[in-house]
């Protein structure tokens, strides 16, 4: 009888602690729910984006001649190891060429947009004196080009079309303003990919 | 009815002492709430791929201070892409740790330092790589070919090295050097979201926009630039989630174009600027 009553409290015994134990669970997990911070992603918005400005540029065609090729810096003298490296600045073209992109200073910068007759539009970004990288060349932008196209791809000739239309207008300018572009060094981009195939596209 | 007891208690103890054995140092309640969890575990494991463990040396706690580089961001601004993870976060907090060479460029070319870092990161994940390249101080970069003289010098301009070719002097030259060139490719100080995502683009080259050539979603996009990689890569969702690398090398297309999983400049802006 008294065995009975012993097995009793011990059922009883085991049932209390399980059920304590689950709630402490349940109280547990709730504390820790409240505790965290709210991770909720807000929604996507519709940004409020700039929108294009729709203006009329203004329109250019093809060049009808040969187009006047700058002087290229690869053909610029160099100091010698003994002087130091880099450009002979003391030198005669250096210093012809730095005349040169002088004159042009007082109208940069030159920030025009351009609808070329090639369906593409070409931004031209001449910046000013304080901007351009150095003293001897004058750095001149075409954006819009796709300078890296492969040459078997079939927009090639389009790209180098369109860049000959959009560096004729610079030369234009430039002639505007007394400037003969062929005694000029022109620096056409930053990269080293750039500067050539601009170049090769104005041979 | 003792022995049951003791059972109970030492199950406990056990367990109490397993975790701790194995477990880094927690508060006293995720101790108690993990051992519950041992217990009763009802949860299966994460299978998400934990990203490589890296020390940040600043802490990713740390927000920078906000300063008028708000004026960048589109207003109302949506959360980052979710494909930004928390270790690109903390790969972004590392340029923290060259503030004082972004500052003192900040101060001769007068664009915020943040912007620089940004740069840097793209460039040379802000190690010690040059901001117009990646490459190593000192040594020759190509794009900087008869740009440098002897008889030129000063802060931001190359320098000639042994060879004949042009180069950086040091890291805060290079990053005064890209400063102005970001300027040069808009002509003047950006001043918004459009000027800051154009000037980013042209940087970079404009090879990689992504409406036409690629399977890009966003398209058409908004404004010159807004589909370019280097710019606004996770710049925020679902826009800018999914963004591709169309050249793998100069004049060499990727076939198919790939996905570029770095975040963009204006994407390292809003982690350093804490938006």
């Amino acid at each position: 009888m008294e065995e009975q009553l012993e097995r009793k409290k011990m059922i009883i015994f085991i049932s209390i602690s399980f059920v304590i134990l689950f709630g402490l669970v349940i109280i547990l997990k709730s504390l820790q729910k409240s505790s965290q911070p709210q991770t909720q992603l807000p929604t996507p918005t519709i940004i409020n984006y700039p929108s294009p400005t729709r203006v009329e540029l203004p329109r250019t065609s093809p060049p009808k001649k040969d187009l006047p090729v700058p002087q290229s810096i690869n053909n610029a003298p160099t100091y010698p190891p003994d002087k130091g490296q880099g450009i002979d600045i003391e030198s005669e073209f250096i210093q012809s060429a730095t005349n040169e992109v002088q004159k042009l200073y007082p109208y940069l910068p030159y920030l025009v947009d351009y609808q070329l007759s090639t369906g593409l539009t070409a931004s031209i970004v001449i910046p000013a004196q304080d901007l351009q990288e150095n003293p001897w060349s004058l750095t001149v932008q075409i954006f819009g080009i796709d300078y890296q196209v492969p040459a078997d791809s079939q927009d090639y000739q389009l790209m180098k079309d369109s860049f000959r239309e959009a560096a004729n207008v610079v030369f234009e300018w430039m002639n505007s303003y007394g400037v003969d572009p062929q005694k000029l060094i022109v620096r056409w981009g930053d990269k080293a990919l750039i500067k050539e195939r601009a170049e090769e596209w104005l041979q | 009815m003792k022995k049951i007891f003791l059972i109970i208690i030492s199950l406990v103890l056990f367990f109490s002492l397993a975790h701790r054995s194995y477990a880094a140092p927690t508060p006293p309640l995720d101790l108690l709430s993990d051992l519950l969890k041992i217990l009763f575990s009802f949860q299966s494991a994460p299978d998400l791929p934990t990203p490589p463990a890296i020390t940040p040396i600043i802490s990713p706690d740390t927000t920078p201070p906000l300063s008028d580089i708000n004026q960048y961001f589109p207003k109302p601004l949506n959360p980052l892409s979710p494909n930004l993870t928390a270790y690109d976060r903390n790969d972004v907090l590392t340029c923290l740790n060259k503030k004082t060479v972004y500052e003192l460029a900040s101060g001769y070319t007068g664009m915020p330092w943040q912007i620089l870092a940004a740069i840097h990161y793209l460039e040379a994940s802000c190690g010690e790589g040059s901001l117009v390249s990646g490459r190593a101080i000192g040594t020759c970069e190509p794009d900087l070919a008869n740009e440098c003289s002897t008889g030129r010098s000063g802060p931001g301009i190359p320098i000639p090295l042994p060879g004949g070719c042009c180069g950086m002097a040091s890291l805060s030259d290079s990053a005064i050097y890209a400063g102005k060139h970001l300027q040069g490719k808009i002509g003047k100080n950006p001043v918004n979201f459009q000027d800051l995502v154009i000037a980013f683009d042209r940087y970079n080259g404009l090879g990689n926009q992504n409406c036409g050539v690629t399977p890009y979603k966003s398209c058409p996009r908004y404004f010159e630039s807004e589909d370019h990689i280097y710019p606004l890569n996770w710049f925020d969702t679902p826009r800018h989630n999914t963004m591709y690398l169309v050249y793998c090398a100069d004049h060499v297309k990727c076939n198919p174009p790939k996905i570029f999983a770095r975040p963009g400049a204006l994407t390292v802006l809003r982690i350093l600027s804490g938006n």
